[in-house]
């Protein structure tokens, strides 16, 4: 079973972080190349682990950095708005580790500087995390 | 953040799948209830058990292009 594990003293201030990087999924790929078309580089970023959200939120303009067509949409309700249309979109999140996870995110409907994703249960429901606070350390396996 | 799973049509992109998938859920979800839906325009192209799966064929079928994923609920 994939996993990667991660130590850092910042947990308890910063949260579950992970320097990951966001790429297209392979199918997208392999549209691409078949194509003749030049493949993105992929992105890095920093991926949380949120165990509190039911999906996981990629920063708004990443998909657009790639060239990524939507694969659906979601009406999502924030702290000031409610039903905002919100796209998702097909990645590949390639953890530390080279653990490797597809499929579809949601693009957050706030602006956000900082490039980031938000692990959610829609991801974390498909593997095992184990966090031991006072170590400071998580793990992730898929 | 919450989610709403309800859906609304407008001109914005998906909007022509996002109008066939409220016509159709129902039955969608009736028929094949958990599995992932792939639909583009006003066609069910098929459901799948895993989410990749619909995601891969929609681009093999269409290319880089929008097309809808959605999980059915369950019933």
């Amino acid at each position: 079973m994939p996993s990667f594990t991660i130590q850092n003293q910042d947990f308890l201030i910063k949260g579950l972080l992970a320097s990951s990087q966001v790429a297209l999924c392979a199918a997208a790929e392999d549209v691409l190349k078949k194509q003749g078309l030049p493949v993105p580089t992929p992105i890095g970023l920093e991926a949380k682990i949120d165990t509190g959200a039911d999906r996981s939120v990629l920063s708004k303009g990443i998909a657009a950095q790639l060239g990524l067509h939507p694969v659906g949409v979601s009406f999502v309700d924030t702290p000031s708005s409610q039903n905002i249309r919100c796209y998702e979109y097909a990645v590949r999140i390639i953890f530390p580790n080279d653990v490797v996870w597809q499929g579809a995110l949601l693009e957050s409907p706030m602006e956000d500087a900082t490039k980031q994703c938000l692990i959610g249960r829609d991801i974390l429901g498909h593997g095992v995390l184990t966090y031991i606070g006072y170590h400071n350390l998580f793990t992730l396996s898929f | 953040m919450h989610i709403d799973a309800a859906a609304k049509s407008t001109d914005e992109p998906l909007s022509e799948e996002l109008k066939t998938y409220e016509q159709k859920k129902d039955g969608l979800a009736a028929s094949s209830p958990g599995k992932y839906v792939l639909i583009k325009g006003a066609e069910i192209i098929g459901t799948y058990n895993k989410q990749y799966e619909a995601i891969s064929d929609g681009y093999a079928r269409f290319g880089n292009v929008p097309f809808f994923v959605k999980h059915l609920p369950l019933q």
